[in-house]
């Protein structure tokens, strides 16, 4: 089981109609989300409660070269902002870096064409260094699929614009772990990826053109692979399997799949034609598999990001980051606290409604006495002789109205305001 | 190249006064020769109940475990207002321009009632059938034990015994139990037939019901949008969905709402349409031309996989989708090179033939065999 934050009692910032999900004998709770940047670009967590975030100050869709760029961390609601960039077009990007998750890295691309250098920061134990990377022209920042490096390759002089021209003895690739010096490939080696400690790298050939309309490689690549402090050649190698993001390795995957966490979190797409062009965004659900429920909740409309620690769950939504703890409590105890806010909900649902009978003057009809979303669960039982202010208002007291269907039970109310929970079995 | 001409041109359309944090493409609304863009989102506080706006400052309560307190935020010196203790539902009233506002404390018969005028006012009520209409003109209490009335400048107003109540709106007046209406005229009760009409705002906030999830038990969230009278584009941007509540504030220079209980302002920045245009303009040509150059880099690597080989006409997205980002790259794209040629060698010059393009609505982004891409401005 997942390691989550243990309450006996239901936590007061939470309600227990829309932040709960359950299964078994645990309900998982969402706490009120607490606020933490504006204009978050990227987080991630570090360690189960600590968070390392970047914020740009303006959206993607404008230049403007007055972004403000900040890195902070959050830590059990406290904020530290550790450097922030005033000057420039500059995106800042975070990796996790390394299998234990506790170095992140950094990487700031500035918003223009050539780029001659670029500084990494690097987190080891929430200390925070800065590397500054080689001149070069054209870097580009790869990202290991092991989760365990950064890949920085760049050209020593202005490459071509034809990419069949290229000649790959300009091309140096170099790799940087969570602490210690880059390991730099040799020139024209592109690292491929890296597997039990070793790096394995393989040549770029240039394009030829061999009849006319066809290009093809001048020989074949050579491969190679570091070892214990050097590079030596080496028969191409396959990848033993592609781990997926996050970096774990296929016994680690084999691990996250025996504890079963309780909770999953999903995407789902959803798309509004009310502005033009349309507008996409995706809802962020929490799931359970408990038949009974509730086994869904709608924590966020429209996330862009979002990133669970096993304790704290982080949502960027409209580039603003905030944080929701999930705690544990006893479904027993949830239960006791949801079906009287239930009921309670049901009853003003009752009393809003019989205003508007009250207050109506023509013969009642439900289409537009309630909107859809006020009719859902509501069973209009009034007798149809009823259905006209006159004869409602000369009508017993104790005359059946409608009923409210609830997830713990139904609530029944009559003209008077009186009101009877029949609670589900 | 042509991006950094393109944001030096941006930069030359923006006056020094531009905030840099604006969306013209989602997130602006048109009325008039003026167009209403909205700033990113600032946060206020979390855990708030209820929120209303006194002139421009926004008043909202905020849950604790000590109980509520009602707050400030963009008063020249904000603080707080009023504390109430745990358990104590507190309301937040506010007249229809933010002249005055009502903070209402109830428990049992018990209300304490906290009036914002030009200053701030409290009153201790015990009395059943409390009634309160909050008016741009002051402040007007029914019970049955008493009735009064109070102006923004904290006067109290002699009041008839025979009120049945007062009304809500712009003028304080009320109605008597036979259903005559009376309004303070010249600081006199004087018999008035109907209320004054409503001046229709530029740009108002729509709110509508929307739900998700399984049919037999929707989960229900509201939509929040800011709208102009809809005669010119854009007539209408998003806020923010899932919010409780939205409204702008009385002189529309700022947007609240709240979110999971967690309260959001956005400013409003405004300028003038043709100003609005090329911004708009210029940000479309951003993001078309930087999708286009991105699907034509897609394609060249395609090619330089498959022996300089353009993807076929049906599928071309499926062949093409290792190569991309993501699909949503696709959305628009016109991929007019499609069978002309079915190898890149066999293209005299790369820098003059099409590749696709994508259409907007200020104008094409066109993407050539070279990967270059090219932006063409519609003609107005």
């Amino acid at each position: 089981m997942i390691a989550v934050a243990l309450a006996l009692a239901f936590p007061s910032d939470a309600d227990p109609l829309r932040d709960v999900v359950v299964l078994d004998k645990t309900a998982y709770v969402f706490r009120a989300p607490q606020f933490v940047a504006k204009g978050a670009g990227e987080m991630i967590w570090v360690t189960k409660d600590r968070l390392v975030f970047a914020a740009n100050s303006a959206p993607e869709t404008v230049s403007n070269p007055n972004v403000t760029a900040t890195l902070g961390i959050w830590k059990n609601g406290k904020k530290e902002i550790i450097q922030t960039w005033q000057s420039g077009p500059r995106r800042l990007t975070i990796r996790p870096l390394g299998p234990d998750g506790a170095a992140v890295w950094m990487e700031m691309t500035q918003n223009s064409e050539e780029i001659t250098s670029t500084e990494f920061y690097r987190f080891t134990g929430g200390a925070m260094s800065v590397v500054r990377t080689p001149a070069g022209y054209e870097q580009g920042f790869q990202y290991d699929v092991a989760g365990q490096a950064i890949l920085v390759s760049w050209f020593t002089s202005l490459p071509p614009v034809d990419f069949r021209q290229v000649d790959y003895s300009n091309y140096r690739m170099a790799v940087y772990f969570a602490k210690g010096e880059p390991i730099l490939a040799p020139p024209s080696y592109s690292v491929e990826f890296i597997q039990g400690g070793k790096i394995y790298a393989s040549e770029l050939v240039p394009l030829v053109a061999t009849t006319p309309g066809r290009m093809t490689r001048a020989r074949e690549p050579k491969f190679i692979v570091w070892d214990r402090g050097s590079w030596k050649e080496t028969p191409r190698v396959a990848q033993e399997a592609r781990v997926r993001y996050g970096g774990l390795t296929p016994e680690e995957e084999r691990g996250v799949a025996l504890m079963a966490p309780a909770l999953q979190f999903n995407w789902l797409s959803q798309t509004t034609k009310k502005v033009d062009p349309p507008l996409r965004r995706r809802e962020l659900w929490a799931t359970t598999t408990d038949p009974l429920g509730p086994n869904r909740v709608l924590l966020s409309p429209d996330a862009e990001h979002f990133s669970y620690s096993g304790r704290y769950l982080a949502v960027r939504e409209q580039g603003m980051l905030s944080v929701r703890e999930v705690v544990e409590v006893p479904r027993a105890e949830f239960e006791t606290v949801a079906e009287p806010a239930e009921r309670n909900a049901l009853v003003a649902r009752a009393k809003r409604f019989l205003e508007k009978l009250e207050a109506a003057t023509k013969p009642f009809n439900l289409q537009s006495l309630l909107t859809d979303r006020e009719r859902t669960g509501f069973e209009f039982t009034l007798g149809k002789a009823l259905h006209e202010p006159d004869a409602y208002k000369s009508a017993d007291p104790n005359t059946e109205v409608g009923r409210f269907k609830g997830r713990y039970g139904a609530l029944v109310f009559r003209r008077n305001g009186t009101t009877t929970w029949q609670k589900r079995v | 190249m042509t991006t950094q001409l393109l944001a030096l041109a941006l930069a030359q359309t923006l006056s020094p006064s531009t905030p840099g944090d604006l969306d013209p493409l989602n997130g602006a609304v048109v009325q008039g020769e003026l167009a209403y863009l909205l700033r990113t989102p600032e946060h206020v506080s979390d855990r708030v109940t209820g929120f209303v706006w006194k002139k421009n400052v926004l008043i909202f309560a905020v849950a604790s475990d000590d109980g509520v307190t009602v707050r400030t935020w963009g008063a020249a010196k904000d603080g707080a207002l009023a504390s109430f203790k745990p358990g104590i539902p507190v309301e937040l009233r506010q007249s229809p321009s933010g002249e005055t506002v009502a903070i209402l404390a109830r428990q049992g018969d018990q209300v304490e009632l906290t009036y914002l005028g030009d200053q701030t006012w409290k009153k201790n009520h015990v009395a059943k059938g409390l009634s309160v209409a909050v008016t741009d003109a002051g402040l007007g209490v029914a019970s049955a034990e008493a009735t009064y009335g109070w102006l923004p400048n904290g006067k109290e107003v002699a009041t008839p015994s025979d009120i049945s109540t007062f009304e809500e709106g712009r003028e304080l007046a009320y109605r008597t139990p036979a259903g005559a209406r009376y309004g303070l005229v010249n600081g006199k009760w004087t018999a008035v037939p109907a209320a004054q009409a409503f001046e229709v705002a530029p740009i108002w906030v729509r709110l509508d019901d929307a739900k998700s999830g399984l049919e037999s038990r929707p989960t229900w969230r509201t939509e929040a949008w800011m709208t102009s009278r809809g005669d010119e584009y854009p007539s209408i941007a998003t806020i923010h969905t899932g919010v409780r509540g939205a409204s702008l504030s009385p002189d529309l220079s700022k947007l609240a709402y709240d979110v999971n209980e967690t309260l959001f302002v956005r400013r409003l920045h405004r300028m003038p349409k043709n100003q609005f245009l090329d911004l708009a303009s210029a940000a479309e040509a951003r993001v078309l031309l930087s999708q286009a150059k991105q699907v034509g880099t897609a394609m060249l690597i395609y090619g330089a996989d498959c022996d300089d080989g353009f993807p076929l006409r049906n599928g071309w997205q499926t062949a093409l989708e290792p190569y991309a980002k993501n699909r949503g790259l696709f959305d628009g794209f016109e991929y007019t090179l499609n069978g002309k040629y079915k190898n890149a060698a066999d293209i005299e010059n790369p820098a003059d033939e099409e590749l696709g393009r994508v259409r907007g609505r200020y104008g094409t982004a066109i993407v050539r065999a070279d990967s270059s891409a090219i932006w063409r401005k519609h003609k107005p």
